[in-house]
């Protein structure tokens, strides 16, 4: 730290040419004193040069052989090296602490190199040429020569306001340290606790006695200790971490989530010489974090149960409402059609032997109608090929069906599409594209529409589409039954998970595109092709 | 009912299991001139066990039988006696089981309520 400038005389050591960042020692001396000189500046220098001001003087004549930067920033001018006019101290004037003059030979450095007495911050007011005064602490030692007599003293002084402004600055910084929320412990770059507040021992249990000079492994979980090896491998090359997030082991072994800051610590001279750690405790965060993530996903399974409930009930609706329709088919079919049968088939034997043969015509033609009626309606009501066909096989009978009975011609596509719809999937898509059908025969003004059938990644659509009327979607109102009906069905389609799409336009035909996700397997599940 | 065999006379074994189609078409058989009710059955169990014995000439099987239905009953007739007549009766149309009837083995497909109709061959062709 020190340097010396082997050539220097008194002529040429004079000027205080020195950086602004690092302010370099200014000595002159004699050959002969060096080693006394530099064994008494010693530890003063190497410790307190950065901050002290510095200045020595040779006995008995009182000359400043050595001053550094502080010393000539404290006396505000910059004295001669050797001049014996300027002796003792390089200020322009000194006061004592009560305001009294104080010449320079009765100064403490004119005491010291009189009878080798020592000085321990001793308050004396220095003057400088502009007049401003400041209140500094002096320190002397007495410089010995071999046999004892004292060649020089060396004077260590430092600026008393700025000594009170930075231990009150430190005091400060120390009490915000100790009072903040956050854990903030100081450590070197092997990873040595320096310094540990409050807030530490709080969160961790550790008290700084027990803390400081351990590793700060101490608080690292055993699975977590290649994040110190990181950590300080980051500070080395200067880099922060930020808020970083993980978990920390206290005294009593409880995990404590933390969001960690750490800072490289360097010293004046921009060396990293460790690191300071700003730990905030986030438990609370992460448990309300964890609560309300559980809470979410309670939530999200109460609705997929219920969506899965409501489907299933929906499914069950379906299946029952088939089961009435087939139940009443059956009655239509087996019971009255074979009564209206039979008495067909009495009223032609009696007819024989008759001579009112026109009036049993008629009974004969009516009853015939009653027939076609009932089985009609049980055919609707229930088609035989819905149970336990597929769905190509469920529309092409469909359209024969809608053909025979309305006249409209549909052509049925998607025979080659492998496609898996369940029984309730089938029955109430037989509804929906019945509808949609009787739709076009009521209100498109067309003989032809078109069911198609396409395997989707997810499910089937079927699309039914005419080349017909159509019709202004967003006019239709929501009395209207045409609008209810299509509305239905897009209820119908979402309880089952599917979905519908209504394109529609005046005089541009309409097409519904149906979508139902392909089921789960189960028991009743029927696989076409 | 009393069988009695002639060589002009064709022999008819009904099954049918509404009570009331099989009388009707009791009465109808035999009202008509060349046709012998020869035995009747409410369901293929009774018809198997009786047939084999009275070997009636033509059958009218119901399609829509409680137990067996009317095709598979066709079928077990057909292959024990290839050379009875068998017709299918049914309610529904004949697109519906036509077809499977014919090729169970059935002679002929006959809708109910039109058998005067175009639907089906009657029992007389």
């Amino acid at each position: 730290v020190i340097t010396m400038n082997e050539k220097s005389d008194k002529d040429e050591a004079t000027d205080g040419d020195v950086g602004e960042e690092f302010p370099q020692p200014i000595m002159a001396f004699e050959p002969a004193n060096v080693s006394q000189y530099l064994s008494a500046i010693g530890d003063n220098i190497a410790a307190g040069a950065l901050s002290a001001a510095i200045y020595t003087c040779a006995a008995p004549s009182g000359a400043i052989t050595f001053y550094n930067e502080h010393a000539v920033k404290l006396w505000g001018r910059t004295p001669e090296l050797g001049d014996t006019d300027e002796r003792f101290c390089g200020s322009f004037k000194l006061w004592r602490p009560d305001g009294t003059f104080l010449p320079h030979d009765q100064a403490p450095m004119a005491v010291t190199l009189r009878d080798g007495h020592s000085f321990r911050n001793e308050e004396v007011v220095i003057e400088r040429p502009d007049g401003t005064r400041i209140k500094v602490l002096v320190n002397i030692d007495p410089i010995h020569d071999a046999a004892g007599r004292v060649v020089g003293a060396l004077n260590t002084f430092n600026d008393l306001t700025r000594l009170k402004q930075a231990s009150e600055a430190q005091a400060r910084l120390a009490a915000i340290v100790e009072t903040s929320d956050d854990a903030i412990v100081s450590k070197s770059l092997d990873g040595m606790i320096q310094s540990w507040n409050g807030s530490a021992e709080r969160i961790f249990g550790y008290s700084a006695a027990e803390a400081v000079g351990q590793s700060i492994t101490l608080i690292i979980p055993p699975e977590l200790q290649d994040e110190e090896r990181m950590i300080l491998e980051r500070l080395r090359r200067g880099e922060r971490v930020d808020h970083f997030e993980t978990v920390r082991v206290s005294k009593s072994g409880d995990l404590i989530d933390i969001s960690l800051t750490v800072s490289p610590v360097k010293n004046a001279t921009g060396q990293i010489v460790g690191a300071s750690k700003v730990a905030r405790d986030i438990t609370e965060r992460k448990r309300r974090e964890r609560a309300l993530r559980q809470l979410t996903e309670t939530l999200e399974e109460r609705v997929q149960e219920r969506t899965a409930q409501v489907q299933q009930l929906a499914s069950q609706l379906v299946a029952a409402e088939q089961t009435v329709r087939q139940h009443i088919a059956h009655l239509l079919h087996d019971d009255l059609q074979q009564m209206l049968f039979a008495v067909e088939m009495q009223l032609e034997l009696l007819r024989a032997d008759t001579e009112r043969q026109d009036e049993f015509d008629e009974i004969l033609e009516t009853t015939r109608q009653a027939l076609i009626l009932t089985r009609q309606l049980a055919v609707e009501l229930s088609p035989p090929v819905l149970e336990g066909a597929g769905l190509y096989e469920t529309f092409t009978w469909l359209a024969r069906h809608i053909a025979d009975t309305y006249q409209l011609h549909v052509r049925v596509e998607g025979s080659d599409s492998s496609i898996t719809a369940s029984g309730e999937q089938r029955s109430l898509l037989y509804q929906i594209v019945r509808e949609l059908l009787f739709n076009v025969v009521k209100h498109a003004g067309v003989p032809e529409a078109q069911v198609v059938l396409q395997a989707k990644e997810d499910g089937f659509t079927i699309t039914v589409s005419d080349q017909g009327q159509g019709f202004d979607l967003a006019a239709l109102t929501g009395t209207e039954n045409r609008h209810f009906g299509l509305r239905s069905v897009q209820e119908r389609l979402q309880l089952f998970g599917g979905w519908a799409d209504i394109d529609s336009q005046p005089g541009g035909g309409t097409r519904v595109t149906l979508f139902l996700p392909e089921e789960q397997p189960t028991p009743n599940r029927t696989v076409q092709r | 009912m009393k069988p009695h065999s002639s060589q002009d006379v064709t022999n008819v074994f009904i099954v049918e299991d509404h009570k009331i189609i099989r009388r009707v078409l009791g009465k109808l058989i035999q009202s008509t001139p060349g046709l012998n009710l020869y035995g009747e059955a409410a369901s293929a169990e009774a018809a198997l066990a009786q047939i084999p014995t009275c070997q009636p000439q033509l059958v009218l099987i119901d399609v829509s039988l409680p137990d067996i239905n009317g095709i598979e009953l066709i079928g077990i007739l057909h292959e024990k006696y290839p050379d009875m007549l068998l017709l299918a009766v049914s309610g529904h149309d004949e697109s519906m089981y036509g077809i499977q009837a014919i090729n169970a083995g059935a002679r002929g497909y006959v809708m109910k309520g039109r058998v005067e109709g175009t639907g089906g061959h009657s029992p007389r062709s």
